[in-house]
This record gives structure tokens, sequence and C-alpha cells, in this order.
């Protein structure tokens, strides 16, 4: 029994878009581990394919609490998603995790749980188009620093 | 970022409109707009599902699946799993248990994850009983905390062969472990040890709620398998009054609770056999067993 055993999402998206019954069997039941974190009165904040775990049982796990916070009071410095948050084989991961954030969370407003729907929201465009939306006029905005 | 993103549909064809409905309403830029509630994009979601199951012409029109793709996940299991044997067999060592348990801690990051690879260690004689925990564990948590996935990583390096990637460990919440250690004290028939953990681990959790706060709350779970572990505890040496208590506190910290968590089952029964009713309580009915 091989419990923690399968692949992050951002390790699966390479292989392309997915079809839409698998984005819909994920999507689904990323939504109800969100439902489950958020009825705790926990916002997760970083929600991003390298967060989403898919055991080979087809399992979604939700993964990496270190920017989760408590829906009250929020300290909008801590929003920045540091270095060390970065799997060590991928350098990419700070911009593509900026990429994720809600606008309020961009300008370091007052979070609440609908930020990590708009995130989930980047992911399931990913999932089935194989890029992130674009958002901005200049492909590069998300690599400005906050 | 003022410019709403290039409709998915535009990029794929086959894409059903109702789920391109589905992300731009999550995509909102005003949160007022934007789903309020993680259920009510499950729903959509849901609903698009059956939707599609129920008609096999939108079900005919997904995407051709690729086998390839479904295999090399499989293909590569098995290449490390190879890889792994052979490692561990080119090695020619005496003790092999010893040596996987040596060669992981070297590769564990600074010793960040030490308490979990010692506690998985100390249990390496009762691997039953450290594999019920975990699996316990995991199903009681809809979600995995970066201390579940220090463990079970811990645990697939000690014992599967599998060589995993070195991982990053944000922060490890020392007060877990004595639950995990009077489990492991437990299983090992160690009682007086056991309850001196369980009740500092209650105390712990007590004052981290109370004084350090919102920042704990998301684990009032370890409070409640304590007054259950305590519960077996009283059992097994025959303090009947005490167990049945503590089978009741455990019990009714769930109520009214729509939980399916396995030690729910376990306490009911237990009362059961300490002819103890729990009748004062509305408790969860086990229907979902």
């Amino acid at each position: 029994m091989e419990l923690l055993e399968g692949q992050t999402l951002q390790e699966h998206l390479p292989q392309g878009a997915l079809g839409w019954e698998k984005i819909l069997d994920i999507g689904i039941q990323a939504a109800e581990a969100l439902q489950a974190v958020h009825s705790k009165k926990i916002v997760h904040r970083d929600i991003t394919p390298a967060n989403l775990f898919l055991t080979f049982q087809g399992q979604i796990k939700i993964l990496d609490f270190g920017l989760a916070k408590p829906a009250a009071g929020q300290q909008p410095t801590d929003t920045t998603p540091t270095a060390a948050d970065a799997p060590i084989t991928s350098t990419g991961t700070t911009v593509g995790t900026v990429a994720y954030m809600s606008p309020e969370q961009v300008r370091g407003q007052k979070l609440d749980a609908r930020t990590d729907l708009f995130s989930f929201g980047v992911v399931l465009y990913e999932m089935a188009t194989g890029i992130r939306p674009s958002r901005g006029p200049h492909p590069g905005w998300s690599s400005r620093p906050f | 970022m003022n410019r709403a993103p290039v409709s998915p549909v535009s990029l794929r064809n086959d894409l059903p409109r109702e789920l391109e409905r589905i992300i731009h309403k999550a995509l909102e830029k005003d949160r007022a707009l934007r789903y309020q509630h993680a259920d009510e994009i499950r729903d959509d979601l849901s609903r698009l599902k059956q939707a599609g199951t129920s008609n096999p012409g939108a079900a005919a029109a997904a995407s051709p699946k690729r086998p390839i793709m479904r295999w090399l996940p499989l293909a590569m299991l098995a290449v490390l799993i190879l890889a792994g044997l052979w490692l561990r067999f080119a090695g020619g060592s005496g003790s092999k248990k010893y040596a996987l348990a040596e060669s992981s801690r070297e590769q564990k990051l600074e010793g960040q994850e030490f308490p979990a690879v010692s506690f998985l260690e100390a249990s390496l004689g009762q691997a039953a009983a450290a594999e019920n925990s975990l699996r316990l564990y995991a199903e009681a948590c809809p979600w995995m905390t970066p201390a579940g996935i220090d463990l079970f990583r811990a645990r697939n390096q000690l014992i599967s062969t599998l060589p995993l990637r070195p991982s990053r460990v944000p922060w490890f919440p020392e007060h877990w472990m004595p639950l995990y250690e009077a489990r492991a004290a437990l299983a090992q028939k160690g009682y007086s040890r056991a309850e001196q953990l369980l009740h500092r681990t209650l105390f712990l959790h007590r004052w981290l709620l109370t004084f350090v706060g919102q920042r704990h709350r998301s684990s009032p779970l370890v409070s409640q398998l304590c007054r259950f572990h305590l519960g077996q505890g009283y059992e097994a040496t025959a303090k009947r009054g005490q167990a049945a208590d503590e089978y009741r506190m455990f019990l009714s910290s769930f109520e009214g609770s729509p939980t399916r968590l396995p030690q729910l089952a376990d306490a009911r029964d237990a009362l059961k056999r300490l002819g103890a009713p729990c009748s004062s309580f509305s408790l969860p009915d086990a229907s979902g067993k």
C-alpha cells in the first residue's frame, strides 16, 4: 500500500492539456478538498499545480500549507512567495506562483477564501489549455517584482 | 491584467462550453462576481460531468485518449523499483533494514525530517501498527499538512525501496510528535508511557489553542484522537470507568458531524464492550460504514 505516491499536477501538465473528463475528475475532487480547507476558516493562498498532488489511485491531495493563514487577520506583506517554496528541480516556480495569484492578492489587499477560488480557476484553465491565462499587455508582467 | 483571458474554447474546440463558463466565473477579477464557495464550483463541475456521461454524443466528442500517457507513470515506477532493488542488493549489506535507515538519514536535508524518521525507525518492529496509524491519519485528513508529507516520505524511504526526490520542509510541527510516539507506545503495550505522552499532548494543544491561538486552530483532531487513544489505554489496563469517559468525550466532540473517521466506530464498539451505552449524545450514525 503506497499512500503518497503519484505526482503533482505540475509534473503532470507538461504532457499537454488534459482530456476534459479528467479535468472534471480532478476539479471536483480538488474543489471538495478546498471546501474542507475553507470550512476550517483557513485560506490556502498558494493553490498552484505544484501544490495539487495526484496519487496513482487518482485521488487529489492539497499540499503545502506554508502560506496558509486563518481567514481573519491577514498580513499582506506575507503574501509574497519565497524562493524556498520552489522545488529544487524547477526554476520558474516563483514566477509561476505569482501567475496563480488573484488580483486582490497581487495588490496585497485583505484576502478571503475567494482568492483560492481564483487560483483554482487558473489551474482549471491551465489543465484545459496547457497554458496559463495571460492577463496583461506584456507576457512577462507576472515576473515583475512586487 | 486588465484584459479578459483568451477563451479556452478558441484554443481547443473539443471543450464543453459549460467548462469555459465555469473557468471564466472562477477567474472573475471582481471577487463579488466570482464563485463565493468551493462547493459551488464542485456542484457545477459535477453537473457537467453527469451531463457528459448521460449524453454519449458529448462523451464521444471528448479528446482522444492517449494510452501511452496512462502507462508512462507505471513504466517509470517499474524502472524506479528495479533501480531501487539493484541498489539495495548491490550494496550487499548484512542488515538491510539498518542500511536503508542509514541511507535515508543521509539523504534527509539537514536532519529536518529526523523526528519523523526516528519515529518510523522506532516503529519498524511494529510495521503493521505504523502502517495502520498512517492510514488512519491519511483518511482523517482531507489534506496533507507538511508534517504528514514528511511522515509519508520517511515511511516510503524506510519501508519501500523506491528512491525518492529530496524534499523541502518549510516547518515541522514538533507538537504533533508525542501523539505518534504515544501510538507507538500503545502498540508496544507501554501503557503508562502512552498515557503520559497523551496527557502531555492534550496539555500542549490546550496551551497552543489558548495562547498561540489562530495558527494551530486547524488541528483539533490531535486532541480528539488523544481522547480515543487514552480510552484504548485505560481499557487495556482495566480502568473501565475512565476508559468509558474518554471514549464518550471523543464521540461527543463529533456530535452532529458527518465525518466517517474509522475511530468513531471503534469507540462505539468499545463502549458496547464496556457495557456503557452512549445514549446521551446524538451521534453520527454508522450508515457510512
